[in-house]
């Protein structure tokens, strides 16, 4: 902010503390001491209701809506349906694989926050590529003696968590190479991936998975049928490459010329280049783009509501019509509300921590904190 | 294309040989090798999309023959036979397909104006105040855009049209809006002029001359002030003589005020409660993306600009206007164009909610109707990537206009 003052060299004039200088702003003038008081009345009100309704006068446990008292939240509604919310109609028997596949994510973040040890990075990355093939088979079965399961079973938390992560763990080469190729030298091969990028940058993700689902199958060869899943996952994955590949774009103009110039006169082939010289810096660099476009598609994959596939969001709203549970619409939004702004505020954190880390490298960088431009 | 040939023949990918390629006519052994190996190269890449494009296009004969489906652009002028909630242009049973199209693409449009207009003032404001001097409005403004931006899009709609709109009061108990609007859960009704009369045309006439008599005494004031002159003496009357016309030409005008009849209202305008909570979720949703950008556009005007007009003796009105905004917005320009294509295309989530936007029209009904997926898919994308291209160019185009010319 404009008034941070350098610490040590405190004036009478310029509080030091936080509360303070709050104070300080608060007492400022009439029109501000006014604005603030106006806030906390409203903040205070607001505040005294919202409690009341989501704990107070709330019920937890009840049958049904008449169960509930209606002057507060019927969070009992949730409560009832939760298995419903996390797993769609995933068969209770086989529940078991439902929730490795749902635990495995948080775990690995886990993972990522734990101290160094050897082979951390490894396990992460690892991690993270294998997991969509390897929930893919765990959920769909049919091997390994795994009672088989189809698609359209898969709902809620589960099909969230399956999608996004899924999607954005496919687009991530398709995003490397189509980067490679806008910025490649080759005519031929720019005009290609320039014009796939544009394409799918430009329609609207709705229109794309209206898209995957009718005009996919009419591309493939007669008698090949994918579920409604896999059609859709490739709309949302291709969308979600088009996206990552001007990310990684912007890393890969931030890696000085000097770099490429200097691998070649090593030896390094174009793929040796790329890997281990080339790529690492440029991801490295826009890692917190990588983030961002993460937490957009985590949102966007609620637009699957719209192919008629139940993920957290559509599972909520189907839940919503059930006569025993009628208009408890605000309900089942807060607590759907509730996970995604969790599960993209803690992004977002993690987002701005690798940012504010990469500056304080930058500071302590050699050059003393200059970009290479 | 900014590489030339030679260039383009010399660096596979990279730009390692390339400055001595220009400057020699005859190539070495490696150069040439290089040439043949970037042509064998694009040859392959190319190869391989034709391939798959013929693949996908023989399939794709073989599967609409297999479905019996016919194909062509010639729907376009075929009896449609469905009728839209609500359309600017009218539509009846008998309209084309074509002119479905139109209409669904212009109630795109409309929405995606109104968000962009809305978005736009909600943003500012928030991101004006996410820089306030005051802690707690900068608080407030700050929970604003982390609650806001951290839900999907999608859920905001919901909540909208599933919480807001259907806790508003019946028709009959309709919440007037200083007795001309009225907003319930069918809708919010407006007043709108009867149209159709040649005072219409006057009005509008009064009504266009009025603004551009305002623009004019606004900007010779802006121009005036740029330069450090004092502004000319016309220019408050200019404005002031169009704001007067302008008034009094709305008043002339036959507005008609909705009024309750029977289980609704009649006259004036109703907008239906899918359009109300569309065009309320992508403004509150776009407003805090378009917050940050501001706030990160602001941000960027170092402190030394503001000192240095201090020091200069510019009043701190002065200071906003001249020295602070126009360099604020050659960083808010080219983000905030990108979010606008953002919100033309998330305005397809219409669909969702019903309203007949140009997706739910075409690419869903006409498309479920007439069975021509490639055609209008192909119709819908060319629409929509159009849009955002118009975008793109036009944001460029600023771009270049406010480039800073360093000497």
């Amino acid at each position: 902010m404009a008034h941070s003052s350098v610490s040590g060299t405190s004036s009478p004039l310029v509080p030091t503390t936080a509360v303070r200088r709050l104070l300080a702003t608060v007492v400022a003038n009439p029109f501000g001491t006014a604005v603030c008081l106006g806030l906390a009345y409203l903040a205070w009100t607001l505040g005294l209701r919202i409690v009341d309704w989501a704990f107070v006068n709330a019920t937890w446990v009840a049958s049904d809506r008449a169960g509930c008292n209606p002057d507060g939240a019927c969070w009992a509604f949730i409560v009832n349906r939760l298995p419903q919310f996390a797993f769609g109609f995933y068969p209770e028997a086989e529940r078991w694989r439902a929730w490795i596949v749902l635990i495995a994510p948080p775990l690995l973040l886990l993972l990522a926050m734990a101290p160094e040890f050897p082979g951390r990075r490894k396990v992460l990355v690892g991690g993270f590529c294998l997991y969509p093939v390897a929930s893919f088979i765990l959920l769909s079965g049919g091997v390994l003696g795994l009672a088989p399961v189809p698609s359209e079973k898969w709902g809620g938390l589960l099909l969230t968590m399956v999608v996004g992560i899924g999607a954005f763990v496919f687009s991530f080469p398709v995003a490397i190479l189509l980067a490679l190729g806008r910025t490649s030298k080759l005519p031929a091969i720019r005009l290609i991936a320039t014009g796939f990028i544009e394409f799918w940058r430009g329609m609207p993700l709705i229109a794309i998975l209206f898209m995957s689902v009718i005009m996919l199958p009419l591309f493939l060869p007669p008698g090949v049928e994918f579920p409604r899943l896999t059609l859709a996952m490739t709309g949302i994955t291709l969308y979600s490459a088009a996206y990552l590949a001007e990310v990684a774009r912007g890393g890969l103009q931030s890696v000085g010329r000097g770099q490429s110039e200097a691998a070649n006169a090593l030896g390094f082939g174009f793929w040796a280049m790329q890997g281990y010289i080339i790529m690492p810096q440029a991801l490295r660099a826009v890692l917190p783009g990588i983030v961002n476009s993460a937490i957009s598609l985590l949102k966007d994959t609620t637009y699957v509501m719209v192919v008629g596939l139940f993920d957290l969001l559509n599972i909520v709203t189907a839940a919503l019509s059930d006569p025993a549970w009628l208009g408890l619409a605000t309900e089942g939004y807060v607590f759907v509300g509730l996970v995604f702004w969790s599960l993209c505020f803690g992004l977002s954190q993690v987002s701005a921590r690798m940012e504010r880390d990469s500056e304080r490298a930058q500071l302590r960088a050699p050059n003393g904190g200059r970009k290479a431009s | 294309m900014a590489v030339s040939d030679q260039n383009m023949a010399t660096g596979i990918w990279s730009g390692a040989e390339s400055d001595e390629a220009d400057a020699q006519p005859h190539l070495g052994p490696r150069q040439r090798w290089a040439r043949r190996k970037a042509i064998l190269q694009q040859a392959a890449v190319l190869l391989l999309v034709a391939a798959l494009a013929v693949f996908v296009i023989r399939n794709t004969v073989v599967n609409l023959q297999a479905r019996g489906l016919a194909s062509g652009f010639d729907f376009l002028w075929q009896e449609a036979g469905f009728q839209m909630a609500f359309s600017l242009i009218s539509i009846d049973p008998t309209s084309t397909y074509g002119r479905v199209f139109l209409a669904g693409l212009l109630n795109s449009l409309l929405v995606a104006a109104l968000a962009i207009t809305a978005a736009t003032i909600l943003g500012f404001a928030v991101g004006l105040a996410r820089v306030s001097p005051s802690a707690p409005v900068r608080y407030v403004a700050r929970g604003y855009v982390e609650i806001v931006r951290n839900l999907p899009l999608l859920l905001h709609l919901l909540l909208w049209q599933a919480v807001v709109l259907r806790s508003l009061p019946t028709v009959r108990e309709a919440i007037g809006l200083g007795g001309f609007g009225f907003l319930s859960n069918r809708g919010l009704y407006l007043p709108a002029p009867v149209a159709g009369d040649a005072m219409a045309i006057a009005v509008a006439m009064v009504v266009t001359a009025g603004i551009a008599a305002i623009v004019a005494g606004w900007v010779t004031r802006g121009r005036a002030q740029a330069r450090g002159e004092s502004p000319p003496r016309f220019g408050p009357v200019l404005i002031a003589g169009g704001l007067i016309a302008n008034a009094v030409a709305i008043a002339t005008l036959d507005w008609q005020i909705p009024v309750l009849a029977g289980f609704d209202y009649r006259g004036g305008l109703k907008l239906m409660p899918e359009f109300v909570s569309l065009v309320a979720a992508l403004t509150i949703y776009n407003s805090a993306f378009v917050a940050e950008i501001v706030r990160a556009g602001v941000q960027s005007v170092g402190r030394g600009q503001r000192e240095a007009a201090l020091a200069l003796g510019l009043p701190p009105k002065l200071i906003l206007r001249l020295v602070i905004v126009p360099q604020a917005m050659r960083v808010i320009i080219p983000p905030l164009a990108n979010q606008y294509t953002h919100l033309i295309k998330a305005s397809a989530l219409a669909t969702v909610v019903g309203f007949p936007d140009l997706v739910n029209v075409f690419l869903g009904t006409s498309l479920n109707q007439t069975g021509r997926a490639v055609e209008i898919v192909v119709i819908t994308a060319c629409v929509y990537l159009a849009l955002s291209t118009t975008v793109a160019l036009a944001t460029s185009a600023y771009g270049r206009r406010v480039k800073l010319v360093e000497r």
